[in-house]
């Protein structure tokens, strides 16, 4: 890398971190109060401890601790995971924004030179999957938070995890069960859909058309809190 | 397990999930620059891994598409497109809107590019020739071997490329005046002809734009222009224009030739004329015009025409007088005609008198300035002749030639094998390849630096005189390949004070310098508008293209020398005469290692994954053979064994090969698969242009006794009577256009197969007078909906997994002939569908929205769906079929891919379909009409498909549904199809139709 870019490199890193110093300060009030807890005085060495030593989970290749990152700095979800509300994905924050604060703090802890090291020779740190869905279910962060979902109904209470955990089963019942929440379960089609879950009906209803089954979704489907349709998640 | 995609890893392992970006493809290269990262072979397995961007670029939302503008030549025409970028590789090829000439549609081959892109079988990295094979070699040994060869060539120096324009042709021409280098422009199916005949007539070596769309009455002498002469999508784009029914025109179409092909097959008259008379067939009927219209055209061309009376062009062609005069009336009643001239399949000994006759026809006709354009014309580069490339041949053999240095084509493939390039090519102490395949001519080569793949580089493209486009890299390369014209910078010859100098680039950059309009302020900014827009338009009349620019139109009159001009007295052979023809698929051999266009049955004849040799009926039977059965057809120079295709299209002293197949390098589908028809021609060429004869070779057929059944994906050649294609004539249509008052309200209670609270029932138009057969929607379903190609065994075993097919179908005329109606077929999306109460799982169900639904989740595979669907558009996954790396890269992360066991079929782009009311929610309204585009509707050069919401009584698919014209497919049925018909619009004399307003 020619001096050129290493000088280019710094100063965007300087940037970063005087935004990261003014996120911290606006965003700080608003992530209080979405913490369960408040802060509890854990230093980074014990973070990174807590994460080595939890026991659910996979151990990440740096041991990123989401308690001390969100309840001790009161970090938001979503100064991470920038894409949660624009993207299918939630994403994976780049390195820059680790390098933002990490350029400086973290200072002497073992985990952050290496981060550092990963930096400076361009390699991205390969963090563990957590929440794997299967390949046959298209999922997208946007709209649930579109409608205030908020991370924690999903993914569990992040800011008290040493080291993130599946919390959530992600089976299709799951989903159905928050989907279907407000709305009736005893939709003929639904219920014929689902039948492994629910019992199918004792009459078909054959009122609608010429058709044998006549699979029409009638209109108790629209007061349902989310889609039912397989093909909402399913193509 | 052997299938067509052959072995490689299991789709699914390998595939990173949208956020698992993987740093080698992070960096998608914008208007912000290269980098060089570098990819080892294979894939990591990084299914289990988030990695994330060490520096994401701006305009990367991670799991959000990202269109990048850029420009390829990928066939006969140069086309803006649109490369959709998820998460740093292209997943697909959507056409540029604002590319005007093809108004946003590619063609079938243009959609392939991806698989050229992704193909495994690229050269990955430096090559060196060690005995009969190729070692792994570096860079800075290439690059050095191939300086000594430059500096110190063992004789002449020739650069022999592809056809170049713009910054690459500037450079190469500096670059070869710096290292004296002479430059061949090799291109297989140039169009020197057409520029000879144009210099002869007007003094200009330019081609004219041939304007299609105001044209009542278009006769082509054996151009193709629906599929591989000069610029099918645009040209296609405006036929389909001039036969627009509803908007009361529809121009007439007759094709003169000795075989339909995809072109003749669309055409409403087939004038079955003997290959090689072309020119008196066009001669004779512009003598018939001269004499009906006169004018002082006619009188000064009075002596040339003379000669050709209606009956001695009859005696020649095998065309009865009355029908050359009965054309020629035609023409000059007709408003506003316009002849075109003959394409490679028609192109001759004779080359430049043909397509000088067609001039001379225009010129009667009054169509020079009006169907026919002088200076607005298409540029695509100027080539070296055939002459000349036989010329290269004979001095390479004789030793004089010390280095070739090959870019961008591939001659020992494309040239007839007798003429000896191959063997004279070894004769080359060194050449030097910047191949991206292992082709014929790379195979051959001393050295291998590989270049980048188009969408990997920079580059322009000349596309009309007020026009040039810009390519941008929309992905970091795949392999450590490098720009084309950086290798050949980087070999030029040192201290050179002439020659270009730094990197590609900023040359291009320098030579866009002279495009910016004065005024538009500083050129930075300009030029990331350009490249942003992927090109500019107009530019302004600087530089290199200010003559052509700046010229008038050529008016009609035709230059004094022309009116002397000698035809040579060619009369066509009485013996059989073959006819080799490129094909959508394949054009000059580049698809043959792209499985989509392998897989893509060829239009005419529905034959896939092979050549074949298409006999007339009469002659079939003379020989004892039927389809299936393989003949030997030789030539003076060769002979090729293929399997016969009866075909009624074809002059029963003519046999039919198609071009493209036969490769004996290339790739893993394209090596050791069908013939080289190119074997048996002699490679005679036109005096006047130097073009090549692909026309006019005598042939002798015999039957072999062995039998090798080719893969035809047609079942049935006529829908037998049950209206599936609907055909009818022009009076007829334009009767019931007129006689038909639509209420569209009534539409909007007939969309009753949704849910009667949901605002959606989607639904499609597809207009079969405007389908032309092309096949560009079928490559693009491919490539949207990651659908397998299977293979030629699977294929004729009916396991194809094409989810939308372009049925063929011929229709008898009054006169003895026939026309062929094009049909794509997809899932029809039935209101009450067969497929639906018979899934025991309910793996396939009818959404709120009208969609029959396959969950590929549920599906068990029974089977008892696709054996109950009566359009037959369901596909089964027999085996789970394989994306061998790089082409897995190419799969949509968006649709599932499929494994063994699982029904599939057409969703209507459901997961475009889902996008966009995501984004309708997003924004608190509903789907505006045209926000969806499905992938099939997107590419079609004709607009022949319209997709949109039924429920709206204004949207475009219900004006469409609603048409007088518009029918269900086995409407008798009531499936209540969510996909409507309109039929062909023929002048042929169809037998009455029997069309009775099925659509309501």
């Amino acid at each position: 890398m020619s001096v050129g870019h290493r000088l280019t490199g710094a100063v965007v890193v300087l940037i970063g971190l005087a935004v990261t110093v003014w996120a911290l300060g606006s965003i700080r009030s608003s992530a209080a109060q979405e913490a369960v807890g408040g802060p509890s005085g854990m230093t980074a060495a014990e973070a990174i401890t807590a994460h080595e030593a939890a026991t659910e989970g996979p151990a990440q290749p740096i041991p990123f601790n989401h308690r001390f990152h969100t309840t001790e700095l009161q970090l938001q979800c979503r100064y991470c995971h920038t894409s949660t509300d624009r993207s299918q994905v939630a994403s994976m924050p780049e390195m820059q924004v680790c390098m933002g604060c990490h350029l400086i703090a973290g200072n002497g802890l073992e985990p952050i030179d290496r981060l550092r090291e990963m930096s400076q020779n361009g390699q991205p740190v390969q963090w563990e999957r957590v929440y794997k869905l299967p390949e046959f279910v298209q999922f997208f962060h946007e709209p649930h938070l579109r409608n205030e979902i908020q991370c924690q109904e999903c993914h569990g209470p992040v800011e008290s995890m040493d080291r993130v955990y599946q919390y959530s089963s992600l089976r299709m019942g799951w989903c159905l069960d928050c989907h279907m929440q407000d709305g009736q379960t005893t939709d003929v089609a639904t219920d014929r859909l689902l039948f492994e879950t629910y019992p199918p009906p004792e009459t078909p209803d054959r009122s609608e058309g010429p058709g044998l089954y006549p699979l029409r979704l009638d209109e108790r489907y629209a007061s349902t809190r989310g889609p039912i349709d397989c093909v909402a998640c399913h193509y | 397990m052997k299938n067509g995609n052959g072995s490689g890893p299991k789709p699914g392992t390998d595939m990173p999930k949208p956020e698992a970006t993987r740093r080698e493809f992070l960096k998608v290269l914008g208007v912000a620059g290269a980098g060089a990262a570098a990819v080892s072979c294979g894939p990591p397995d990084t299914a289990d891994k988030l990695i994330p961007y060490l520096v994401q670029p701006d305009e990367i939302i991670p799991g959000t598409n990202t269109l990048y503008a850029t420009a390829l030549r990928a066939g006969a025409e140069p086309v803006g497109v649109h490369a959709v970028v998820r998460d740093g590789r292209i997943i697909k090829l959507e056409g540029d809107p604002d590319f005007e000439p093809t108004r946003g549609r590619l063609s079938a081959l243009d959609q392939s590019v991806l698989q050229d892109l992704y193909d495994p079988d690229r050269v990955t990295r430096p090559r060196r020739r060690e005995g009969d094979g190729f070692v792994e070699a570096s860079w800075d040994d290439g690059l050095e071997a191939a300086k000594a060869a430059v500096a110190r060539p063992e004789g002449a120096l020739v650069l022999l490329t592809g056809p170049v324009t713009g910054a690459t042709a500037d450079l190469m021409q500096q670059w070869a005046a710096a290292a004296g280098a002479e430059h061949v422009v090799y291109e297989p199916f140039g169009l020197e002809a057409l520029r000879t005949a144009n210099v002869i007539a007007f003094g200009r070596n330019e081609i004219p734009s041939y304007e299609l769309d105001r044209a009542d009455l278009i006769v082509s002498f054996g151009a193709d222009f629906l599929e591989t002469w000069l610029a099918p999508v645009e040209l296609a784009g405006r036929f389909a224009r001039a036969r627009d029914i509803e908007s009361g025109q529809h121009a007439k179409l007759a094709y003169i030739g000795p075989r339909r092909s995809l072109t003749g097959t669309n055409a409403d008259e087939w004038v079955p004329a003997k290959a090689g008379s072309e020119a008196l067939v066009a001669l004779g009927v512009a003598r018939v015009v001269a004499a009906e219209n006169g004018g002082p055209i006619a009188a000064r061309l009075a002596t040339l025409l003379a000669p050709y009376s209606p009956g001695v062009v009859a005696d020649a062609s095998g065309i009865p007088a009355e029908r050359i005069e009965a054309l020629g009336r035609e023409m000059a009643a007709a408003r506003a005609p316009v002849a075109l001239p003959p394409g490679v399949a028609a192109q001759g000994a004779d080359a430049t008198d043909a397509h000088f006759a067609v001039t001379v026809l225009n010129a009667v006709v009054g169509a020079i300035g009006n169907t026919v354009r002088f200076s607005e014309g298409p540029i695509r580069g100027e080539a070296s002749s055939y002459s000349d490339m036989a010329e290269l041949t004979r001095r390479m053999t004789q030793g004089e030639i010390g280095t070739v240095i090959v870019s961008g084509c591939n001659p020992v493939y494309s040239m007839p094998a007798a003429g000896g390039f191959a063997q004279a090519l070894g004769q080359v102490s060194t050449v030097i390849s910047l191949a991206t395949h292992m082709d014929e001519t790379a195979s051959g080569a001393g050295w291998i630096l590989p270049a980048h793949h188009a969408l990997e580089a920079w580059g322009d493209i000349e596309v009309r005189p007020s026009w040039r486009a810009l390519a941008q890299p929309a992905m970091q390369p795949l392999f450590d390949t490098r720009q084309m014209e950086d290798i050949l910078l980087g070999i030029a010859p040192e201290g050179s004070e002439t020659g270009p100098a730094g990197d590609f680039k900023t040359f291009l950059q320098d030579s866009w310098r002279a495009l910016q309009p004065s005024g538009s302020g500083s050129f930075e900014r300009w030029w990331r508008r350009a490249v942003q827009a992927g090109g500019a338009r107009p530019i302004p009349a600087a530089g290199r293209l200010s003559g052509q620019a700046q010229a008038q139109d050529a008016g009609p009159e035709l230059l004094e020398a022309a009116t002397n001009y000698r035809f040579a007295a060619v009369s066509p052979s009485d013996g059989t005469q073959l006819v080799v023809s490129p094909t959508v698929q394949m054009y000059d051999g580049r698809g043959a290692n792209r499985s989509w266009m392998q897989e893509l049955p060829d239009p005419v004849t529905r034959i896939v994954w092979n050549s074949w040799v298409e006999l007339h009926p009469d002659t079939a039977e003379e020989l004892g053979v039927r389809t299936g059965d393989v003949v030997e057809v030789s030539s003076a120079s060769g002979s090729v064994q293929a399997s016969v295709y009866i075909y009624r299209g074809i002059r029963p002293d003519t046999v039919g090969i198609p071009l493209g197949q036969g490769h004996t390098a290339y790739g893993r589908h394209a090596a050791g698969r069908g013939v080289n028809a190119l074997d048996l021609l002699a490679g005679d060429s036109d005096a006047r242009s130097g073009a090549l004869a692909f026309s006019g070779t005598p042939v002798q057929i015999r039957a072999t006794g062995e039998r090798s059944p080719l893969a035809v994906m047609q079942g049935s050649d006529t829908d037998l009577g049950r209206e599936i294609a609907e055909i009818m004539g022009v009076a007829e249509a334009r009767t019931a256009i007129r006689e038909h008052h639509v209420d569209l309200s009534e539409l909007v209670k007939e969309a009753y197969d949704s849910d009667p609270k949901s605002p959606y029932r989607w639904g499609m138009s597809v207009d079969l007078n405007a389908c032309t057969g092309c096949g560009a929607c079928v490559t693009a379903c491919y490539a949207e909906n990651n659908i397998p190609a299977v293979g030629e065994a699977l294929c004729a075993q009916g396991r194809e997994m094409s989810w939308m097919q372009i049925e063929r179908f011929y229709e008898e005329t009054n006169d003895g002939d026939f026309q062929t109606v094009y049909q794509p077929v997809m899932c029809q999306q039935c209101g009450d569908a067969p497929c639906e109460p018979v899934c025991p799982v309910y793996a396939t169900y009818h959404t709120p929205e009208g969609l029959n639904a396959q969950i590929y989740n549920r599906c068990v595979g029974t089977r008892y769906c696709a054996n109950n669907c009566p359009y037959k558009v369901r596909r089964f996954n027999w085996y789970t079929y394989e994306f061998p790396y790089p082409l897995n890269l190419q799969l949509n992360p968006d649709v599932t891919v499929r494994e063994t066991g699982v029904m599939e079929k057409c969703s209507f782009c459901v997961q475009r379909i889902n996008r966009a009311k995501n984004e309708a929610k997003r924004e608190g309204r509903l789907v505006a009409d045209g926000e969806i585009v499905t992938a099939c509707m997107q590419t079609c050069p004709t607009h022949a498909i319209t997709f949109g919401n039924l429920k709206d009584p204004e949207s475009e698919v219900s004006r469409k549904a609603k048409s007088a014209l518009s029918y269900h497919v086995l409407d008798e049925l009531n499936t209540r199809p969510a996909v409507t018909y309109r039929p062909k619009v023929t002048h042929a004399e169809v037998a009455a139709s029997g069309h009775e307003d099925a659509g309501h």
